[in-house]
């Protein structure tokens, strides 16, 4: 298991510097000079021109390049164009806030969703299928923008249950304050989740093995629960795996309706600012955190499939 | 011999076509401790036969009429709980498809396990104990071992092995066997039936064995049962059969197996094809491809008709 563990770290490491270097270029390709930013339309040239000597921009690319990858292997994301704050302390400060979001957002998808799709697929073909998988369209084309604001409307204006903003202080409180945008993920989360566990729940009550199971007079329950919903689960975790991306940016966009602090809401900032250190500092540990999760269900993928655990 | 199993009128279709059906008044009977061959084409409705008795049916087949007397009780009228209490116990199958019929995600210890776990009231050390003696009947080497193992760690044989093993944890009564040593090489089919063979007798159990070779029918059953387009062409003792074969269909299987000792002879072909469901031939089902049809095998359908004490055919030309 270790070894598989390393053996998946190095294979990656490629991704990764690849992953680095097109951030880094990536931002310079982009229109818009971080000086002016900083100094306003109306400032003059030779000003503009002593910032960008003072902040780097006037090296070579290539320097600049060596530079930047140089620091990330010491975590060193460098210092904000606007505040002057390490950007590496300010990585630190949110990541844990976006982390938090995405992880009850995964929480809600899967407790929403498993069942609903299990549900589903032992009701196929009736109103209660029909109906669900209906529901589950709207889930899968409403953008997580959308849903936040409806349900900020909802729950915080109308009902009053829950805060619309902020995060809260204590750990009670700040999972209070977690739910709503959480809840706003999971949502939608829920929706491909309960189409893939109905799916493969179809696909796996016509296993030979299923058939077995059933020859064998065990109860009905236990087919179901453990025969069926075990290899049900492999291609679930998966297609979460697959969405992580996709749930971080819900997390990222989700993070800025609820306002709350978060890589979303730093990586905003930095865009508006042309902050590129911080800009660059968010994207990376963006990437860093898809590349992880992957791994993370590469490891748990394993775990419930002894087919492919390294023995 | 006292009838174990006693199959009426048997009628299975597609949930939403009841004309065409799979399985058409399908009747016979399992005596106890006999090896009953059921034989026939691919496509012949053997499987679903099987699995009828066991109540295994696709979820969009049912069965539209018939009884299946086991043990004095109509195993049709039961509840999927009732069913629960008799499959694995008393009537157990093992399955064509030796590869993708254990469960992949847990230990051949667990699926085993199972079996004790609800039809026995074992302990956990019996169950071990008992689950090793099983595999040990089955000869698998280091079966202590081979409860940790998960199914794709095993051969194909193995797996049969275990399933087998699986089959008859509790002494079933009747054992369904529907191809088991089709998907097997050559060597280690004969291992394989000479396993169930032996267990039979050790068990005293009655065995269903379903089989397109007709190697297999000479060499393990008693009687055998012909099946054509899902109905019963045939049906008498193997001795009988294998001398004098009363149906058309019978003949031409009879020819087109192999036999040692005349390696030359060309091997006969029953000409054409099964027919398809939709498209039943009026009459004989078996007459597009009969060599000795005549009018009345085209105009209606013979019945299965008892020519002597347990020997019927199907056929308006029975070649006697
Ligand atoms: N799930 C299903 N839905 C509809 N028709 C089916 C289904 N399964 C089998 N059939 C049909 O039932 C008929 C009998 O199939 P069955 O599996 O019993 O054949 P068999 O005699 O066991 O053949 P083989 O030797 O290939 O195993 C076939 O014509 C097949 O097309
Ligand atoms: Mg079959």
């Amino acid at each position: 298991m270790f070894k598989f563990i390393f053996r998946r770290l190095l294979v990656t490491l490629p991704t990764m510097f690849l992953t680095i270097s097109i951030i880094f270029f990536g931002l310079r390709i982009l229109p818009g000079d971080p000086a002016v930013a900083m100094l306003g339309d109306n400032a003059t040239p030779a000003a503009v021109e002593a910032l960008r000597e003072e902040m780097g921009l006037n090296e070579p690319l290539w320097k600049q390049y060596l530079a930047y990858l140089g620091d990330i292997v010491q975590a060193d994301f460098g210092e904000s164009f606007i505040s002057g704050e390490s950007v590496s302390a300010q990585l630190f400060a949110v990541f844990p806030d976006t982390l938090n979001l995405t992880f009850f957002g995964i929480i809600f998808g899967c407790v929403i969703g498993i069942p609903l799709g299990i549900i589903s697929a032992l009701k196929r073909n009736t109103k209660i299928d029909n109906f669900l998988r209906f529901i589950s369209i709207i889930g899968l084309s409403v953008p997580p923008f959308l849903l936040g604001i409806y349900m900020i409307l909802a729950f915080s204006l109308k009902m009053a249950i829950f805060p619309s903003m902020g995060t809260g202080e204590g750990f009670l409180n700040q999972i209070y304050y977690l739910i709503l945008p959480s809840l706003t993920i999971g949502l939608i989360l829920s929706a491909s989740v309960m189409r893939y566990t109905r799916s493969s729940m179809l696909d796996e009550i016509n296993q030979d093995y299923i058939r077995t199971a059933w020859a064998k007079g065990i109860p009905e329950k236990l087919v179901i629960y453990k025969h069926v919903l075990r290899n049900t689960l492999i291609p679930v975790v998966t297609v979460i795996g697959l969405q992580m991306t996709g749930l971080l940016s819900g997390a990222v966009i989700t993070e800025s309706i609820f306002s709350r602090p978060g890589l979303g809401s730093l990586a905003i900032g930095a865009i508006t600012t042309r902050d590129f250190p911080v800009l660059q500092g968010c994207l990376v540990l963006f990437a860093i955190a898809v590349m992880v999760v992957n791994l993370l269900v590469d490891i748990s993928y394993s775990i419930i499939n002894p087919r492919i655990r390294p023995s | 011999m006292t009838t174990l199993m006693e199959i009426k009128d048997l009628k299975v279709g597609p949930d939403n076509n009841q004309i065409n059906s799979i399985l058409d008044n399908i009747s016979f009977q399992v005596k106890q401790g006999e090896t009953l061959a059921v034989v026939g084409e691919s496509g012949c409705g053997k499987s679903m036969t099987a699995l009828s008795i066991m109540g295994l049916l696709p979820q969009n087949i049912k069965l539209s009429s018939g009884s299946i007397i086991f043990d004095g009780k109509d195993l049709t009228s039961f509840t999927t709980k009732k069913m629960n209490q008799i499959r694995g116990k008393d009537m157990a199958m093992i399955f064509q498809e030796p590869l993708t019929s254990l469960n992949p995600s847990f230990t051949i210890g667990n699926q085993i396990a199972e079996v004790f776990k609800y039809h026995t009231n074992y302990n956990a050390a019996e169950i071990k104990k008992r689950s090793i003696e099983v595999l040990q009947k089955v000869k698998i080497p280091d079966p202590e071992e081979k409860l940790k193992a998960y199914p794709h760690e095993l051969s194909g044989g193995m797996r049969q092995r275990v399933m087998i093993a699986m089959a008859l944890a509790c002494n079933p009564k009747i054992l369904i066997a529907d191809e088991p040593t089709t998907a097997l090489d050559v060597t280690i089919q004969a291992q394989i039936l000479d396993l169930i063979l032996e267990l039979q007798k050790d068990f005293n159990m009655s065995v269903v064995m379903i089989t397109h070779d007709l190697g297999v029918v000479a060499e393990t059953c008693q009687r055998a049962i012909v099946m054509y387009a899902g109905q019963i062409v045939e049906e008498g003792k193997v001795e009988d059969i294998f001398e004098q074969p009363l149906h058309p269909y019978t003949r031409g299987l009879m020819l087109s197996a192999p036999r040692l000792g005349s390696p030359k002879e060309k091997l006969h072909v029953i000409d054409g094809m099964v027919p398809d469901r939709e498209n039943m031939p009026k009459g004989c089902r078996f007459n597009p491809r009969c060599e000795f049809a005549t009018d009345k095998c085209f105009e209606s359908e013979p019945k299965l008709e008892e020519i002597q004490e347990g020997r019927r055919v199907r056929c308006w030309n029975k070649l006697l």
